[in-house]
């Protein structure tokens, strides 16, 4: 069982915007143009970065980089809007989303510092180039208020099924929220929690260092993956079998449906991922299982399909991408 | 108060009913008054009575300058309309920043944009270096040496004009 079977993924996004231009819900699409280019000038003479604008990205490939987390899905309506986007997909740059910049670092894992390392590396690069909006007593300004003062929001993904399916999950939530973080559901805002995975960030913005908003995070999560951890050693020390049934059943569904819709596809990849974790399943690994729930989401099955889908043929074709993904 | 009608949210509206010719004053919630098929923009608003704001809105509101953004378009749109903004609504904005941040009403960390760094003196150098030491005295529990450190600081810093 390693940490990473819980804490997924973790981000770094820092909020900047410039003096001297309005926000963007004040921009003309002259000025968010300019300013596009003149960030891409700023960071990306050695090309190492795609270059997407919202306008030029088509409606499904958008969604495609909503369901990858590389990009919100306001940026992906905004037509003001542009992503610069490293190789590795680690750094995305969101031009002109709710302010004008909002770097992120995304990570694999629970490794905060060096996500914070590395966005602050590309914060100083568009620092040197870019007159930064800042303020004496608040800090970085934003086109909300309520994001001022580092500008920084952290977060990290968890799969917490153990304390989901104990009942003790809202509790544990709760805690967290109680510390001043924000939980919220796969997709942000608003969403549930399909798969039984959460996303947990830093609220407080202002007063508060980075390395402190870093490093409170870190601690928070790592108790919720070892009380998580725990919870799946437990849940196996009282009933092997029933855990061993609920995998295998997952891993039937997966290899036989004919019909799959997104909810009780990522109930059985929270499953898998578990049974992985806990050893009931041979010959799977958790990057794999990443990858499948990443191909199953709507947008990359139409993309894989070439064509927009409706419900019942997305649901046909996402078990056929299963059943495929999890040939014996 | 709470909502004549419902008993459970708080009331903001007044109304005035008249039922068999006699004339009673209810309050309800806004969800009542909906569901009463009273237009809620018709109704006097209770808190408006009590804080007296709608006089308060009589009087000009303060805009930014720069792109017309006030406190207003702030609670309609959840965003101001640029930097600048800051400066023009400050009085206005405090409060408003210090809830949203638990309390909290001032910027720390180091990192700040290479334009708003000043250049360290000699003198703020060396009040760090002292500080530091003081922190190493406290750990280690010397306490007469960071007494003394204590009053160099304070000394350092009065001639300097920030004590």
């Amino acid at each position: 069982m390693q940490p990473s079977d819980v804490a997924l993924s973790c981000r770094i996004r820092l909020a900047r915007n410039m003096e001297n231009l309005p926000f963007v819900a004040h921009m003309s699409m002259e000025q968010a143009e300019g300013f596009i280019n003149r960030v891409n000038a700023a960071i990306n003479q050695a090309q190492e970065y795609k270059l997407l604008r919202m306008l030029d990205v088509g409606d499904n490939d958008r969604m495609r980089l909503v369901e990858r987390h590389l990009c919100s899905r306001e940026l992906a309506m905004e037509p003001k809007g542009a992503l610069l986007l490293d190789q590795s997909e680690t750094i995305a740059i969101m031009i002109n989303e709710e302010d004008h910049l909002r770097i992120q670092c995304i990570l694999p894992g629970l490794d905060l510092y060096e996500a914070d390392a590395r966005s602050r590396v590309v914060d100083g690069i568009l620092a040197a180039k870019l007159p930064y909006a800042f303020d004496g007593q608040w800090g970085y300004l934003t086109a909300c208020p309520t994001n001022v003062g580092t500008g920084m929001r952290a977060s990290a993904m968890v799969h917490i099924p153990a304390l989901v399916r104990s009942g003790s999950a809202e509790a544990v939530l709760a805690a967290a929220a109680k510390l001043g973080l924000a939980v919220r559901g796969f997709y942000g805002e608003g969403s549930g929690a399909p798969g039984d995975i959460y996303q947990i960030s830093n609220q407080t913005s202002l007063g508060v260092a980075e390395e402190d908003i870093v490093a409170s995070l870190t601690e928070t999560i790592g108790q919720i993956v070892e009380q998580e951890q725990r919870y799946r050693r437990a849940a196996m020390a009282q009933n092997e079998n029933a855990m061993r049934d609920m995998v295998s059943r997952s891993l039937g569904t997966c290899r036989y449906a004919y019909r799959m819709d997104f909810l009780e596809f990522m109930k059985h990849c929270s499953n898998l991922k578990l049974g992985v974790s806990l050893g009931l399943v041979t010959g799977l690994e958790q990057q794999r299982l990443d990858a499948l729930i990443a191909g199953g989401q709507s947008a990359s099955l139409c993309a894989a399909e070439g064509r927009l889908l409706s419900e019942q043929e997305e649901n046909a074709v996402r078990a056929a991408y299963v059943r495929k993904a999890l040939e014996e | 108060m709470l909502c004549q009608n419902c008993g459970v949210n708080p009331a903001t509206l007044r109304t005035v009913i008249i039922a068999g010719g006699v004339k009673q004053e209810l309050y309800l919630c806004e969800e009542c008054a909906k569901k009463r098929g009273i237009p809620f923009n018709k109704m006097p608003v209770l808190i408006k009575l009590i804080s007296g704001k709608g006089q308060r809105e009589a009087t000009p509101e303060r805009v930014c300058p720069k792109c017309g953004s006030s406190l207003k378009s702030l609670k309609e749109t959840g965003l101001l309309g640029c930097s600048e903004c800051y400066n023009a609504l400050r009085d206005e904005l405090a409060p408003f920043i210090k809830r949203a941040q638990g309390g909290r009403e001032n910027h720390v960390g180091q990192r700040i944009p290479p334009r708003f760094m000043r250049p360290k003196t000699q003198q703020t150098e060396e009040l760090e270096r002292m500080q530091q030491e003081l922190q190493q005295a406290l750990a280690a529990e010397e306490y007469e040496r960071a007494a003394q450190l204590r009053d160099a600081i304070r000394a350092l810093k009065a001639k300097g004009g920030e004590g």
